[in-house]
């Protein structure tokens, strides 16, 4: 999703695409016929009153003023769940709609007013949360469905009754994480802004805008006991069809992640910043999207070598990452090694002392040593993890390596930076390898370092220095999200990118992921679960040259999704 | 001599101009009373007045900064482009401290106050990496820091009302 190149549509092409949704949204259950015959008036605070007339289970009359010729007659759709009803429609000729979630008990209302072409992204959806009510006679009520983060931390998987699949999980107050199993093959995650609102206890609303990819927002009404959703989708997909369909679902338990709101905390509202700073965005259908391609410099390859020609910064240690680095390994210095990879490259090394390194490749007819500056943890007994550049390679390439002198394995993630996309943008490969040294057992001939999947559905936060925290989900096999979290322990912000997970020893794992479409950062670290900490390095470049970066970490364990079985290949 | 602040002298009609008419409370509100110096009693009360107006200006201060409410801050000072919040001062703890020294002047125009403070600072957090961005994106990315520190402020009455003339602070 994150490689997709979605049109830049036009409001007319929106407005001629949207000529269809005129008859209501499409719906491989039968619609409901609950409002058929009916006709309701919904006051909605600090918005439209919506007066509406229902002929029968597909076709309404609506009209956001007293003014009767604003009577607009559309299509519609409507599903039940429970005393709660979900209609859509969209108001004709107008790139607008109404996404309306009714409880039939307390007549309170939730209603998403929905728009395209309101962002520089055209087909992006855009929305307004109304809270409101039915008018009945008598008093209104004065309770209102509401925001909140009892939500939070929750993981489903869901099929839809059109086949489709999804694994969602809820790490945020702000966002939402999301697998496509069906539509994209369940191979990595994305993230998107989310509404989350409690009708009560287990009937909440959940609803995402697949903000910087297809802009599609996806609504749905969920019971978390019987693991039930009835929801609506409406957006463009990835060939700038029209998605506008309801649909009913059933789901699955992933589990339950930690929170880290106060005691008490239901996340009523949001306060984004310290306690000097402003609420939420206030302006109408405003929302916190982390856009990184908007904030982060998108380089040529001549922009990236000039800038790396002038700069490059490594292993300072007042990286904002690093506050909680460990102590500087001294276990190599001193030492001579050949690591030998099983892609036929080995590298020789003499390590002069404990930040200093010198290289060579073997063969190839290369003698010259080469001098590097190294950085390096010991993270377990007999475990080191270290990085360098290596000077003269065609692509600023970097190895960040980790050694198991123990077991005489070596597992390097070797760093390259540029890609099909983005001269700033890192990729990788994985090197499986030996250690050779005097000294050392001779090295095995089969045994090796292994991916793993045993990380996958797991988070785990890291505070990198005081006032800097993230959360790790390792989402699937092959991505990983991170989540910053709000002031108050709320998640917040969110992105996710490609990754991998390499086992070392038990409960230790050797990770990388690529901060992809985002500002190009591949980020490799060594998680020790019995410590709880890391040490890693990133690797990135950008308009001020090219960085090597100390990572360093504390944990705390925040839970699990049972989600791995969904990963399984298909049989 | 002038009066205390307002909210203070609803409280002061309220105890001593029950008995009076609105007219007359409101006139008693609005001139700036005689103080009998030979009154102590009388004096006694008004002194408390200030003091109280005084402190709650006070609590009003720091739940303006720590609500980072610029404009309400603002009008709590006699020149309201005195009345900013110092760059990188997040908050202040309201809780007074037994240390705490408010002097009214005998005129009972001005008055000064040394109190004792815990400031949080905010400091933030760099070089920048994608991690700092997203904080700082939604208000974070800032390390909070808190000093103890002594708050002296210089004050003045003016129509029956206390404002900040200056609010300085100094490590404690």
């Amino acid at each position: 999703m994150h490689r997709i190149t979605y049109t830049k549509l036009t409001p007319e092409q929106i407005l001629a695409k949207l000529s269809s949704a005129a008859n209501g949204p499409t719906s491989a259950s039968p619609l409901s016929e609950v409002f058929a015959g009916k006709s309701l008036k919904i006051v909605l605070d600090n918005g439209p009153t919506l007066r509406y007339r229902f002929t029968d289970r597909n076709h309404l009359s609506v009209a956001e003023s007293d003014d009767p010729t604003t009577v607009q007659q559309v299509g519609y759709g409507a599903l039940t769940l429970d005393r709660l009803a979900l209609f859509a429609h969209m108001i004709p000729r107008t790139p607008r709609g109404f996404i309306l979630i009714l409880d039939q008990d307390t007549n309170l209302v939730t209603a998403f007013e929905t728009w395209f072409s309101g962002y520089q992204d055209n087909r992006e959806v855009q929305r307004q949360v109304y809270y409101g009510y039915v008018e009945q006679p008598g008093a209104a009520p004065t309770a209102r469905h509401a925001m909140t983060n009892r939500l939070e931390g929750k993981g489903f998987y869901w099929k839809q009754d059109n086949g489709v699949e999804t694994l969602e999980f809820y790490p945020s107050v702000l966002y939402s994480n999301f697998v496509e199993l069906t539509r994209f093959g369940g191979e990595l995650s994305w993230c998107a802004p989310t509404d989350y609102i409690k009708i009560s206890d287990d009937k909440y609303i959940y609803s995402r805008v697949e903000a910087e990819f297809s802009g599609t927002m996806t609504t749905y009404l969920l019971d978390p006991n019987r693991l039930e959703q009835i929801g609506v989708r409406v957006g463009f997909d990835d060939t700038d069809t029209l998605e506008y369909y309801m649909f009913r679902g059933h789901g699955e338990w992933l589990g339950q992640i930690a929170q880290f709101e106060p005691f008490g905390d239901v996340g009523s509202t949001i306060v984004q910043g310290g306690n000097n700073r402003a609420a939420a965005p206030a302006a109408r259908g405003a929302r916190s999207v982390y856009r990184p391609l908007k904030t982060n410099a998108i380089m040529t390859r001549a922009q990236v070598d000039a800038a790396i020609a002038k700069n490059k910064t490594l292993f300072d240690p007042n990286n904002a990452m690093a506050g909680n680095k460990g102590p500087t390994s001294t276990f190599l210095a001193g030492k001579e090694m050949t690591l030998r990879y099983d892609n036929g490259q080995a590298f020789n090394y003499r390590f002069e002392d404990a930040q200093k390194l010198r290289w060579r490749r073997e063969g190839g007819g290369e003698t010259a040593w080469r001098e590097e500056r190294y950085e390096s943890w010991e993270s377990a007994p007999g475990v080191i993890m270290f990085g360098h550049l290596l000077s003269g390679a065609a692509d600023h390439d970097a190895f960040s390596i980790v050694a198991d002198f123990d077991n005489g394995l070596v597992t390097a993630l070797h760093g390259t930076m540029g890609t099909p996309y983005m001269g700033n943008e890192a990729a990788v490969k994985t090197l499986f390898g030996v250690v050779e040294m005097k000294g050392l057992t001779p090295p095995p001939k089969y045994r090796r370092h292994q991916f793993t999947d045993e990380l996958v559905g797991r988070a785990m936060s890291w505070n990198y220095q005081p006032g800097l925290t993230s959360m790790h989900l390792y989402s699937t096999p092959y991505s990983l999200s991170w989540i910053i979290f709000l002031n108050n322990g709320s998640g917040g912000l969110e992105w996710s990118g490609p990754a991998s997970y390499v086992k070392i020893r038990d409960e230790l794992y050797f990770a990388y992921w690529l901060e992809e479409a985002c500002n190009g950062t591949l980020g490799t670290i060594l998680i020790n679960m019995r410590t709880m900490r890391n040490c890693g390095i990133d690797y990135s470049a950008g308009p001020n040259g090219l960085r090597l970066s100390i990572v360093g970490a504390h944990a705390r364990h925040a839970g699990r999704f049972n989600s791995l079985k969904y990963f399984a290949p298909k049989v | 001599m002038s009066r205390t602040g307002t909210s203070t002298r609803r409280s002061f009609i309220a105890v001593a101009g029950a008995a009076l008419s609105a007219p007359v409370a409101a006139a008693a509100a609005t001139f700036p009373a005689v103080v009998e110096r030979t009154d102590p009693l009388k004096r006694r009360v008004e002194q408390l007045e200030d003091l109280n107006a005084i402190r709650a200006l006070n609590q009003d201060y720091c739940r303006h900064v720590n609500a980072g409410a610029h404009e309400q801050l603002a009008a709590l000072f006699d020149d309201p482009a005195e009345g900013t919040i110092a760059t990188g001062i997040s908050g202040i703890a309201a809780d007074s401290n037994e240390e705490d020294a408010i002097e009214v002047a005998t005129d009972r125009r001005t008055a000064t106050a040394r109190l004792w403070r815990t400031v949080y600072r905010q400091t933030a957090i760099g070089p920048s990496c994608t991690l700092v961005e997203m904080a700082r994106l939604q208000g974070g990315g800032v390390v909070t820091r808190a000093d103890a520190t002594v708050v002296e402020n210089v004050y003045v009455c003016r129509n029956g009302v206390w404002k900040f003339r200056r609010v300085s602070h100094r490590p404690a």
